[in-house]
């Protein structure tokens, strides 16, 4: 089932809905995708840092029962001051960080009233990163109300994505936001959280913003107009249809490069320091965009912006609607392909976020888990299985290894569904959202192979475009297309914190004799012990090998704690492997997954060899000083 | 006399210290089995009879070096504690023996022994023990404070001069020349303290602290060829290390037990190397004050 049905759908809606080029995109027709529209007018002080901003919010009452108050979003406050919530849940090393350069930020509410006049600035009350907004009459189900709120937003230097860097602007998460309502009349209220990011209704922006004239933009939505005022100040107008959010960026040294791909116009906004990477990025994102969209479903929007951000501390890359920002470097190689790998993330963002807007706030692995596993796909598919992330001086890395080496940090810290600042910590949540979410789906993958996962993917994001799934959603789809019960499956992983560890813990073949007794052989007795090690249950194949080239292959349903196949063999064993193909690519420890008679100490001996070169070499460097 | 005359005396006096050599190379090879082995006990205790090292040794597949990692971590931090106790015991051991070194190096510059006896060697050792210890302590202060102080003025003195800078190549370049002449001043500061060491070999009676003055005394006048020769030492050890990185790499060709065994003979041809390269270093450089310091 759906995250909610609106009950019924205002005429606002159903009028924007049925000309928004995307209407098509509704399914079933019940999903009611415009829920929270705005008007806004900023004006960027390029001196004080600050914009100047005042919205008209139309806010539908999709829920089921009359709602005597809104609550609105005011992110910026998250970076007023060492205090908030954002800031003392943050790993210490990124306070310190942000601390010590005292550039903070916080957004100022002014005037606050419905429109045609009735003032609200008294029934508001403000906690840190939510306003609640107490209304003097219910708005029923079904109805809307349009509020009109002035705004101030000091900007931050650049935190989380968010605020300036010298002349260099990146605005995310800038206007007071409808926070998200369930079709009960609850609210997906919550304050910003340093493991979490954002939820929205979608809804039509209509925002104009003046920058210096010497500024090049990237926004959200399709550019309307364009002026200059004598002051030199540029005003644009961007209009967007059926988005969760608006994000934009601005920089005077900016050069664009535009290109389209299947009708889908690519920008990318380029820093002068950045400029050889435009092919790399124009590939990439050609590439991400064609592989996506043939798997899961055509990307819906005419435009996809790549800017080349200052994300500061906590940074890295961010998807917004129709735009992504990606920090570059001017040092990084070719050979290391983490700016390729981040672009797509936040490429595949678009369709998992942008398009199915899950819950970031309460169900961060729908969005982070899926376009993990997404990105994988998409890099190996580019790039290859082997070295698809790092090829350096002979060293290569796998994304799935970094993600692994990530994943063995925290595999049993908490659970995939949980609220993100419910995590232990922050290693925790990456580890677990990302990583662990990312090789659940590889994982499942691999039980019911790759052209149904991929169809359990498309089938999700059909069904789901422009609403916003839960877990349940995804499982009922996994279900439906796979045609079989996955609650043995998805229960443990999603909601438990157990392990996945399987074992091969004892090999052995004894003679047996015939009733002669002579010196030779006629059979072996055969024993393999497998141990599960873990909490999860999975069930696995046994791969035995014989000296004499034959295989025997076993099955284990894997409930009990051990099972020990004993069989006779006309030559004695080799070697027996427990998950031989690898399916359950959660193991914690895949090592311990194989056993052979013969020891391995000779490839040891190799490997301790180079150690022990590199080993006297960093001595000798040591002792040189 | 030139430089390389100075080299040329610095191996004729190691050649004659033959034992020294020994010693050293004794010393590397205790500590890096010291050190390898209990990691190789580790890897062999998850790896013996586990085909994940095939793919490891043949693909350089790192899977199975993160399942070890993340499976061991505990007692890889035990093992991290492990080495930072060896190292510094090694450097006290390093510290013990430098005084027989320095000292031996610095009595064959007058042909004072035909053979040198472990007796006399380990005498020696014994003898400027306290010495050397207060020399290493004066090193290590000085290379703290030198980082720091240098860390703290660069990073203030960048700001003041391009304090509007915000082009990121220009950031990298500049970080990386304040790296590169970190290292040259750490490396000056190693060669001032080689011959804190030898002026203190050389002349029994003086106090470490005195020895620092003379050494000062002697830089001032012959910091032009000390450095020229500290410079050609260096270049002498970056192009040793070249041809046997390059030979190890060729190992890898090889089949795996031929592998194992090049590798190993390799590794003791590059301990060998090096220690006699080491020995002929300070040699030459005991050769350059000989001959120029100033006659009392």
């Amino acid at each position: 089932m759906a995250y909610w049905f609106p009950i019924k759908i205002s005429v606002t809606f159903l009028v924007l809905f049925l000309f928004s080029p995307l209407s098509s995109l509704g399914q079933d027709g019940s999903s009611s995708s415009v829920v929270a529209s705005y008007q806004i007018d900023v004006t960027l002080d390029n001196e004080k840092k600050k914009l100047y901003g005042d919205e008209l919010i139309t806010f539908t009452n999709i829920s089921e029962t009359s709602l005597d108050t809104l609550y609105l979003h005011l992110y910026p406050n998250a970076f007023r001051d060492e205090k908030t919530t954002f800031m003392r849940e943050c790993p210490k090393w990124f306070r310190r960080r942000v601390a010590r350069r005292r550039k903070w930020g916080y957004m100022d509410i002014g005037n606050v009233e419905i429109a045609g006049g009735v003032g609200l600035n008294d029934s508001i009350i403000i906690n840190e990163t939510v306003m609640k907004v107490v209304l003097p009459q219910l708005v029923p189900p079904g109805e809307e109300v349009e509020l009109c709120v002035e705004f101030t937003v000091q900007l931050p230097e650049v935190i989380a994505r968010m605020g300036y860097k010298g002349d260099h602007y990146s605005i995310g998460q800038w206007f007071p936001k409808m926070c998200a309502i369930r079709p009960d009349g609850s609210w997906v209220n919550h304050q910003y959280h340093c493991s979490s990011e954002f939820f929205a209704n979608f809804g039509t922006y209509d925002v104009s913003f003046a920058v210096p004239e010497e500024y090049v933009v990237g926004a959200t939505g399709y550019l309307q107009d364009e002026t200059v005022d004598d002051e030199g100040m540029k005003t644009v107008r961007y209009n967007a249809e059926t988005v969760h959010d608006f994000y934009w960026e601005a920089d005077p040294d900016f050069t664009v490069t535009r290109e389209v791909f299947d009708g889908v116009e690519v920008s990318f906004l380029c820093r002068p320091a950045h400029k050889r990477k435009i092919p790399r990025v124009m590939e990439t994102a050609r590439m991400a965009l064609n592989y996506l969209g043939e798997w899961y479903g055509s990307y819906p929007y005419k435009k996809l912006v790549i800017t080349d951000a200052e994300t500061g501390p906590g940074g890295g890359g961010m998807e917004y609607p129709m735009i992504v920002a990606v920090e570059f470097s001017w040092l990084l190689p070719k050979s290391i392909r983490f700016e390729e790998a981040v672009l797509i993330h936040e490429i595949g963002h678009q369709w998992w976020y942008g398009v199915v807007a899950s819950n970031e706030f309460e169900e961060a692995w729908l969005d982070e888990g899926i376009n993990t596993y997404s990105t994988r796909k998409v890099l190996e598919t580019l790039y290859g299985e082997r070295d698809n992330f790092i090829k350096l001086f002979g060293l290569t890395l796998r994304e799935p290894q970094y993600e692994r080496g990530t994943y063995l940090m925290k595999p049993k810290s908490d659970p995939i569904v949980k609220d993100s600042w419910e995590f232990e910590n922050f290693l925790s949540y990456t580890a677990t959202v990302y990583s662990k979410a990312s090789f659940m789906l590889e994982t499942l993958e691999r039980y019911v192979g790759e052209d149904v996962m991929r169809e359990i993917l498309r089938t999700y994001y059909q069904r789901f475009s422009f609403r916003h799934p839960t877990t349940d959603d995804f499982i009922a789809i996994a279900e439906e297309v796979s045609a079989q019960g996955l609650d043995w499956f998805f229960e443990p992983l999603l909601y438990g914190t157990g392990v996945c560890d399987y074992a091969v813990t004892w090999i052995e073949s004894r003679e047996t004799y015939g009733v002669d007794k002579g010196s030779t052989p006629e059979r072996y007795r055969t024993k393999v012990k497998v141990e599960r090690l873990g909490a999860v249950v999975m069930p696995v194949g046994v791969l035995i090998e014989l000296e004499d080239g034959e295989s025997i292959n076993k099955n284990w349903d894997g409930m009990d704690r051990w099972v020990e196949f004993e069989m006779e063999t006309g030559s004695k064993i080799k070697s027996a492997v427990v998950d031989p193909e690898s399916k359950i690519v959660l193991d914690v420890d895949m090592n311990n997954n194989g056993m052979t008679v013969a020891s391995q100490d000779l490839a040891l001996f190799k490997i301790g060899s180079r150690l022990l070169f590199l080993w006297e070499t960093a001595i000798q460097c040591l002792t040189g000083l | 006399m030139s430089t390389f005359k100075h080299i040329l005396t610095g191996v004729k006096i190691v050649q004659k210290s033959w034992p020294l050599i020994v010693v050293t190379f004794a010393f590397k090879f205790a500590l890096a089995f010291l050190f390898v082995i209990p990691l190789q006990n580790l890897a062999s205790e998850a790896f013996g009879y586990r085909p994940a090292a095939e793919l490891l040794l043949k693909e350089w597949n790192l899977t199975p070096l993160i399942d070890f990692i993340f499976n061991n971590l505990n007692v890889l931090k035990q093992y991290g504690y492990f080495i930072v106790v060896g190292v510094i015991f090694a450097l006290t051991l390093h510290t013990f023996l430098s005084g027989g070194f320095f000292r031996a190096l610095a009595v064959a510059q007058h042909g004072e022994y035909e053979t040198l006896s472990a007796e006399r060697f380990f005498g020696w050792c014994g003898r400027y023990f306290w010495k050397f210890m207060k020399i290493a302590l004066i090193s290590a202060i000085f290379y703290v404070v030198i980082t720091f102080l240098f860390i703290i003025l660069s990073t203030l003195g960048m700001r003041l001069i391009l304090s509007d800078f915000t082009s990121e190549p220009v950031r990298i370049f500049v970080a990386l020349g304040q790296l590169i002449t970190l290292l040259l001043l750490l490396l000056f500061i190693n060669m001032i303290m080689t011959y804190v060491k030898i002026t203190t070999v050389s002349d029994e009676e003086s106090q470490v602290l005195d020895t620092l003055g003379e050494t000062v005394e002697f830089f001032s006048k012959n910091f032009g060829k000390a450095l020229a020769l500290y410079g050609g030492l260096l270049i002498g050890l970056l192009f040793f290390w070249g041809i046997f990185w390059v030979l190890q790499m060729g190992c890898g060709l090889l089949p795996t037990t031929m592998t194992i065994i090049a590798l190993f003979i390799l590794q003791q041809a590059l301990s060998l190397t090096r220690s006699w390269y080491r020995l002929v270093g300070n040699a030459s450089h005991t050769s350059l004050y000989f001959n120029n310091r100033a006659i009392r």
